[in-house]
């Protein structure tokens, strides 16, 4: 075995050696080469430098098309602070600078984006130019070179209309008004850069309203221009896209998929993003919170195309977050402060945080998050992003061009080094604007490139796919410049010079390139039209047309599909714009392929899909619940931790309480509020019944709850355990309470059937363990309050006659010291006729118990997981730590052995961990001051670094800044190097090596391999769980649901998945239900689902929000 | 006793490159002085020791026969230094002060008697430190941060940061010469409502007028005592931040440049750092005992609500509550131990606020610059006009109960 081993290990040198030493896949030609010598230095003056027009830096865009129809793409880039360059490709990628002759030479002013676009229909060209950056309006007249087809161009701004003198990022031209021609979305931003991150307040008709200024406009909104026979008219303030933002770019795409192109518009700073739906009548809606749950905080460039290959085209957008351990906490993002991020959402700046967004399409007109997931959220400060298909195996690639000419958010400048000048000039030392620029870091970076391999995962290919050197990148573009059926990419860079990229992607696999024209004389492109393919494969892909992609910048005017080594395409529709659609069969590969409109013919295929399995109940029908959170915010008490702990209801508990043959649901309520008790009716209805001692009991937080005979009189009695981790440790009010039922529905609380606990609980299991007839309990104990992720105590509470007692130190020593217990469940899972207890929680393996000999003993259980390689491994159950939030323990594939079906936290967080590479907390009383100060690190690049930032891990532990006094000096350090030997001595260390959620499958001698659930399933935190036969198939299905606000503002939200069917597929596997297929459409953080009785449909409870209820379709 | 300017000097510079807050910086001034003088003073009967007057302060025992009195000033300069590293987050600082101060006394002394005297500053900073250690800080440090009030009026999170405020617990500190946060409390607090004639609003109203008429002058006023440690400035996504000293390291200047000026004697320049800064200390813990009683609204959030949604005060609001103004308490305890110590019409030039882009300013008297400093506040916009009077009272009260007791032998 080991002789092999090696082997293996000797041929991946060999193979990994072969890899670098080939041609890497976009190789860069030299300008000598190429011709093309273009370079956007940015030259900084007193007059304009970045403290008078901060985004100076942005760069510039790159827009390619082919000029003069000789069917090879040409070049135009844009020049900060230069004259703009036309390159006419003649070529085998030679290029040739025609600006001058051409006369597309600009001025010295500021200019950022370019479009190449035919704006008079007449076949050729033209290019739009765009300024910002000078104060002077003179100084932003925009270029609209028209092209006269000799290879000349004149500049008609002002015959045309559009010499409008906005601070301009970008052009974006479409039909929003479907009436055949382009019209003009025209990106702008505002000025002030002093106000970009403020969050102004004042009362209109008595309420607190975020004063969004609109009043002064001109210039700095976004304007819509309206192609009426040629010439452009602003209507802007008509059509309600009137913003006062700082926009960054614009995708445009027909999101709702209603035949009318939506606007995707994404902001820096406070400002959220906007998505503009098409109300089809020439005006505007911003609907960004229905579709979208959370974006980019600096949302810089921007895509709207299908990355996943499921129909559906997904939203891209670029933020600055940084990967590297090193710059990543020497460049964090400032908007880490949580009373800031409340504040922004109370104003209804939405959820935004700084990182790149990668919004899934669900299908339903709503988006999951996955950047993450998807591997694809820290790219440095990045621009633009392009999905392009390098390698034509028909999956999407992520080019993102980065970079800024200096690190302005580095910390040591803005706190000490800037300071530090400043104080040097007032005490009259000369320092000039050079000087003051130059102590700015300045770091040129690595373009990322990932490869897409198709299942959402997406790899890291920055490096071996290219050969370019770090720089400072902005706009980029692709297209086929040499006609070899890969695409090119050509990237305009800061300060040096512009790559071109050749692919070498050639005759590995096929492709087929689209054109889309009005009609015959091919002298109208048709932007917004769709292509949807499907090769012989099965395969589905689909693209919309449109070149205006990415940042400042137009690639190709082509759709080109990569097609892996299909030979032939089966399928192949085009949707016009207009509501027309060409369909071809058995299409060949390697070609281009022109469609007209007027080939086209009306079709009335509806491209929404109905779910099929459930359908939001009416609201009368449904459960008439609000939950209301208390606002309780641990990381006031706990700065460091990575999630509050204190919000997680509501828990529920149903049983018919009455006798009268319908089940009754109680619901707990957070501190503050009472626990309800809802009566059903025989009409299916809910109505809530009042309970005096519910209400007197109302200052605690009701954790879990069940009904049970706890005095065996024949009805069921109410447990709540109190928990919520929001009073001190040991208050009364964690005290559990027994509510004695009188038969008819009507619960007093018993003073005496229990003994003091004031523990912080967190479920309870109803159990008979000493086969006595009576019902014992297993009471969980959460979190110790304040000292997280320390344990606060577990229970063995003996039913005697209805008198419990804690018997766990004298039965059940060993389950006082389990951990934070999440739930557990008393099941047989070992086959030996008895049941045992299984406990899972936060930070622990999964435990399993059996009771003998009077005292619980723990079984050794092991579990198979596979790794990233597919090879199996085994491991002790105490080792496959988890965040385990819930479990159903249950023979899930009628093998006749019990299955645990695990709930964890998933694995869209940036928060890793792997078998080997544990996400890992230091904890001790380090600085000895009565707090338990809990570290959280992760591993990043192969090394286990501190998750917060400095100026975090200085709050809670103030004696750091003796240590790091800089912020270099704590920048890169891992845990381990965080603190010296001595303090780490004594110290408790908790680790988490799995996050995803799924099965364990009984394979028998206490031995159960982990089959994780499907991609879908772990995008988010899973809360709860219900198996229930959906599709009558006699197999239990799977609903779940989830979501959380709980994590800690520089970890985010989960709120990716809501609520999901999951089919069981047998064998401990299950297959994923499109929302739009299941029919829960629903958001936000969903904590329980409760079966209704018969199953006729399922409640959905939600944290701080209405209950949601769904039936079963018939 | 250049050398004494010479650390206070460093330590007030440390402090402004640490960024430490207003409070916490008060506390960092006032434990190297105090040691210092009750080292420097030990024998010296015209300078009362503070044993038995700040709260639990231990008796320190006389010095070793051998460097009795001769090396006093030289055991005080040390212990200063000793005590100063271990408050600032840059240590070697104060490593390097020292280790250049050794060296050069080694030249002039004999090696084993420095020798002796570093012993004796290790063993005196010692016993002191565990005194520093009971101060509570650490404590304050594990308590919750602080969270708003959701009710109208109270205090909420300004531009530019919207940081929570700053230490809600700094009124458990241990007083010095108070006996307790609560002993010297403003006669009536300025109250929120939304009544017309109340007394919040007409300031509101008053408030909002000075700011409608801020002459040249008064913004020079406010800009030259802004003195707040970390004026954060945003230009879109380069946020920076600019450092000026902090208003109790100003008074440490202004006693600095006064005992420069009366050329005042080792003794009682130690004296005149040690009182001040003791009273400021006592101040930060008073006002801060008031500011998080009352929790009011400041200027910007009220007047943004109401009377004119754009304003915004000359000066950026610091993140805590208003009443009373820190500043103003702490500044008119420092003039009041100023005035007591070197004269009621000591007039005086500051050159504190070059280095910040202001001017050298002269004034009459301390007070005269104390009452400058709270007006300054209602300039800049961040106090209302009330506030500044009840401020200057309360700091004067903090700053007599401090030379009251720390003088009387």
């Amino acid at each position: 075995m080991k002789k092999y081993l090696s082997l293996f290990f000797l041929l991946l040198i060999i193979f990994k050696n072969a890899e670098a030493q080939q041609n890497p896949l976009l190789s860069t030609l030299p300008s000598s080469e190429t011709g093309v010598t273009f370079r956007n230095d940015i030259i900084e003056t007193p007059e304009m430098f970045l403290y008078r027009y901060e985004y100076l830096y942005l760069g510039c865009g790159v827009a390619v098309g082919d000029i003069n129809k000789d069917g090879l793409p040409d070049i135009y880039f844009s020049s900060t602070n230069g004259s703009c360059k036309l390159y006419l490709n003649l070529g085998n990628f030679k290029f040739k600078d025609i600006t001058l002759s051409a006369g597309v030479a600009t001025d010295k002013d500021i200019k950022t984006g370019v479009n190449m676009v035919d704006i008079n229909n007449d076949g050729y060209l033209d290019i739009f130019v765009c300024k910002s950056g000078y104060q002077d309006p003179a100084r932003r007249k925009k270029y609209l070179f028209i092209n006269n087809g000799d290879l000349t161009f004149t500049n008609k701004i002002v015959e045309m209309g559009l010499d409008d003198r906005s601070y301009s990022i970008q052009s974006y031209f479409f039909d929003y008004d479907n009436d055949g021609d382009k019209d003009l979305y025209l990106l702008n931003h505002p000025i002030d850069f002093s106000r970009s991150m403020t969050i102004p307040a004042t009362m209109l008709n008595g309420k607190l309203t975020y004063v969004n200024d609109t009043s002064n406009t001109k210039y700095v909104s976004d304007r819509l221009f309206e192609n009426k026979g040629g010439k452009f008219t602003d209507v802007t303030v008509k059509s309600g896209l009137i913003n006062h933002a700082f926009g960054l770019s614009t995708s445009i795409a027909d999101v709702n998929r209603d035949g009318w192109p939506d606007i995707y518009v994404a902001n820096d700073f406070n400002k959220p993003d906007q998505l503009y739906i098409n109300n089809k009548n020439g005006t505007f809606t911003n609907q960004l919170d229905k579709y979208i749950n959370h974006t980019s905080f600096s949302a810089m460039g921007s895509d709207i195309t299908d990355i996943n290959n499921d129909g559906l085209e997904d939203i891209f957008v670029m933020d600055m977050a940084v990967q590297n351990p090193v710059r990543q906490k020497q460049l964090f993002a400032v908007n880490q402060n949580y009373d800031k991020f409340q504040l922004l959402l109370k104003f209804g700046l939405y959820y935004q945080y700084p990182r790149n967004t990668l919004q899934l399409n669900n299908g339903d007109n709503t988006y999951s998050e996955v950047a993450n997931f998807a591997g694809v959220a820290e790219t440095e400060w990045s621009w633009g992003p392009l999905a392009v298909d390098f390698d034509n195996d028909g999956n999407k690639d992520f080019y993102i061009a980065n970079g800024l000419k200096r690190d302005i958010t580095d910390w040591d400048y803005k706190v000490f080094v800037l300071d530090s000048i400043m104080q040097a000039m007032n005490s009259g030392k000369n320092v000039d604007m050079n000087q003051w620029l130059n102590s700015m870091p300045s770091v040129p970076v690595q373009n990322y490139i990932y490869q897409n391999n198709g299942n959402l995962k997406f790899i890291d290919k920055s490096t071996s796919w290219s050969d370019a050197p770090p720089s400072f990148s902005s706009g980029a573009a692709y297209a086929d410049f040499d006609n070899d059926g890969d695409l090119d990419m050509v990237v305009n860079n800061v300060d040096g010079e512009a790559f071109i990229l050749r692919n070498n992607s050639e005759k590995n696999n096929n492709y087929l390139r689209c054109k889309l024209w009005a009609d015959a004389t091919k002298t109208v492109e048709q932007y917004g039209a769709e292509i949807e393919i499907t090769d012989d494969q099965g395969i589905l892909q689909v693209q919309h047309f449109d070149p205006q992609r990415g940042f400042l910048s137009t690639s190709e005017h082509i759709v080109h599909f990569g097609l892996g080594k299909s030979s032939v395409v089966k399928k192949l529709t085009v949707r016009f714009q207009n509501g027309t659609s060409i369909v071809k069969e058995n299409v060949s590969v390697n070609q281009t392929l022109e469609f007209v409109m007027t080939d086209a013919v009306k079709t009335n295929t509806s491209l929404k899909t109905e779910p099929i399995y459930f359908a939001e109940a009416t609201k009368e029908k449904t459960l008439p619940f609000t939950q209301k959170e208390n606002d309780f915010i641990d990381f006031k008490r706990e700065p460091l931790i990575p999630y509050k702990c204190s919000r997680k209801g509501p828990y529920f508990a149903k049983a018919d309480v009455n006798a009268d043959g319908i089940e009754d649901i109680f619901i707990g309520g957070s501190a503050g509020e009472a626990g309800v008790l809802m009566m059903g009716q025989a009409s299916g209805q809910f109505i809530s019944k009042s309970i005096a001692d519910f209400t007197k009991d109302k200052a605690a937080e009701d954790m879990a709850a069940v009904f049970f005979d706890a005095d065996g009189d024949g009805d069921v009695d109410l447990y709540v355990v109190s928990g919520g981790a929001e009073f001190a440790k040991s208050s009364k009010q964690y005290q559990d309470r027994l509510y004695i039922n009188d038969g008819k529905g009507n619960f007093v609380r018993s003073a005496t059937a229990l003994p003091a606990n004031f523990y912080n609980g967190s479920s309870v299991t109803v159990l008979d363990f000493d086969n006595d007839g009576d019902l014992d309990l297993f009471v969980g104990g959460h979190v110790l309050p304040g000292s997280f992720p320390k344990y606060d105590a577990s229970m063995l509470l003996q039913n005697e006659a209805g008198i419990f007692t804690n018997v766990t130190t004298t039965i059940a020593p060993q389950l006082s010291t389990v951990g934070i217990v999440s739930n557990a469940n008393w099941n047989d899972i070992d086959a030996d006729g008895k049941n045992e207890l299984i406990i899972v929680g936060e930070w622990a393996g999964p435990k399993i118990y059996s009771f003998a000999q009077a005292t619980f003993i723990s079984n050794d259980a092991k579990v198979i997981v596979q790794n990233a390689q597919g090879k199996d491994s085994s491991i002790a159950m105490t080792a496959f730590t988890g965040w385990w939030y819930n479990l159903i323990v249950e023979d899930i594939d009628a093998d006749g052995k019990t299955d645990v079906v695990l709930a964890n936290r998933g694995l869209n967080s940036s928060i890793k961990a792997t078998v080997n590479t544990p996400c890992t907390i230091y904890a001790k009383d380090f600085d000895e001051n009565g707090s338990y100060d809990a570290v959280l690190g992760y591993y990043n690049e192969g090394k286990l670094y501190p998750l917060f930032s400095r100026d975090q891990l200085i709050d809670q532990l103030p004696s750091m800044r003796k240590k790091f006094v800089r912020y270099k000096d704590y920048s890169g350090k891992t845990l381990d190097e965080i603190f010296t030997a001595s303090e780490k001595q004594g110290m408790d260390v908790y680790e988490t090596r799995f996050f995803e959620s799924g099965v364990l499958k009984n394979v028998g001698n206490n031995v159960f391999r982990f089959i994780p659930f499907p991609t879908r399933a772990q995008f988010s935190n899973i809360n709860d769980m219900l198996l229930q036969d959906v599709n009558n198939d006699g197999k239990k299905d799977l609903i779940i649901c989830g979501n959380s606000e709980d994590p800690a503002v520089m970890v985010g939200v989960y709120d990716a998945n809501a609520a999901m069917l999951l089919l069981n597929a047998g064998a401990g596997n299950f297959t994923t239900v499109l929302p739009m297929q299941s029919g829960f459409k629903l958001k936000g953080e969903v904590r329980k689902v409760i079966p209704l009785q018969n199953y006729e449909g399922v409640v959905f409870l939600r944290n701080n929000n209405t209950a949601v209820q769904f039936d079963l379709k018939k | 006793m250049e050398r004494l300017h010479e650390l206070n000097t460093l330590l007030i510079n440390t402090v402004m490159q640490d960024v430490f807050n207003p409070p916490v910086s008060s506390r960092i001034y006032a434990y190297p002085n105090i040691i210092c003088y009750e080292i420097m003073t030990q024998d010296n009967n015209n300078y009362p020791s503070l044993y038995g007057k700040l709260t639990d302060f231990p008796k320190l025992p006389a010095m070793e026969e051998s460097i009795q009195n001769d090396y006093n000033p030289i055991v005080a300069l040390l212990c200063f230094s000793k005590v100063a590293q271990k408050l600032v987050g840059s240590e070697i600082k104060f490593e390097d002060w020292e280790k250049g101060f050794v060296d050069s006394l080694k030249r002039s002394h004999e090696a084993l008697i420095i020798d002796k005297c570093v012993l004796a500053a290790n063993n005196y900073s010692k016993t002191f430190n565990q005194w520093v250690r009971a101060d509570n800080y650490n404590e304050t440090r594990a308590m919750p941060r602080f969270q708003n009030d959701t009710t109208v009026g109270s205090w909420e999170l300004t531009p530019l940061d919207y940081q929570a405020a700053l230490e809600p617990h700094w009124n458990k500190m241990r007083t010095l010469a108070i006996d307790s946060a609560q002993q010297i409390l403003p006669k009536k607090n300025l109250v929120y409502s939304e009544e017309k004639s109340s007394l919040f609003q007409k300031n509101v109203r008053e408030l909002y007028q000075i700011s409608k008429q801020l002459d040249t002058s008064k913004k020079a006023i406010a800009k030259y005592w802004d003195d707040n440690p970390n004026v954060s400035v945003n230009i879109g996504h380069l946020n920076y931040f600019v450092h000026k000293i902090s208003p109790a390291g100003h008074w440490m200047m202004i006693a600095k440049q006064a005992c420069e000026k009366e050329k005042t004697s080792f003794a009682k320049t130690a004296q005149v750092y040690a009182i001040t800064s003791i009273a400021m200390f006592d101040a930060f813990i008073s006002c801060w005992e008031v500011k998080f009683a009352t929790d009011l609204i400041r200027p910007i959030t009220v007047i943004n609500r109401g009377l004119d949604k754009n304003w915004e005060p000359y000066l950026q609001t610091p993140p805590f509550p208003e009443f009373t103004s820190g500043h103003a308490v702490v500044s008119n305890s420092a003039a009041a131990v100023l005035t007591r110590l070197l004269g009621k019409n000591f007039s005086f030039v500051d050159k504190t606020e070059i280095p910040f882009g202001n001017q050298a300013k002269s004034f009459k008297s301390f007070y005269a610059a104390s009452k400058e400093v709270s007006w300054s506040r209602v300039y800049g916009g961040i106090h209302y006009p009330y506030t500044a009077k009840v401020s200057i009272l309360q700091g004067k009260n903090i700053g007599k109960n401090a030379i009251d007791k720390l003088t009387r032998r």
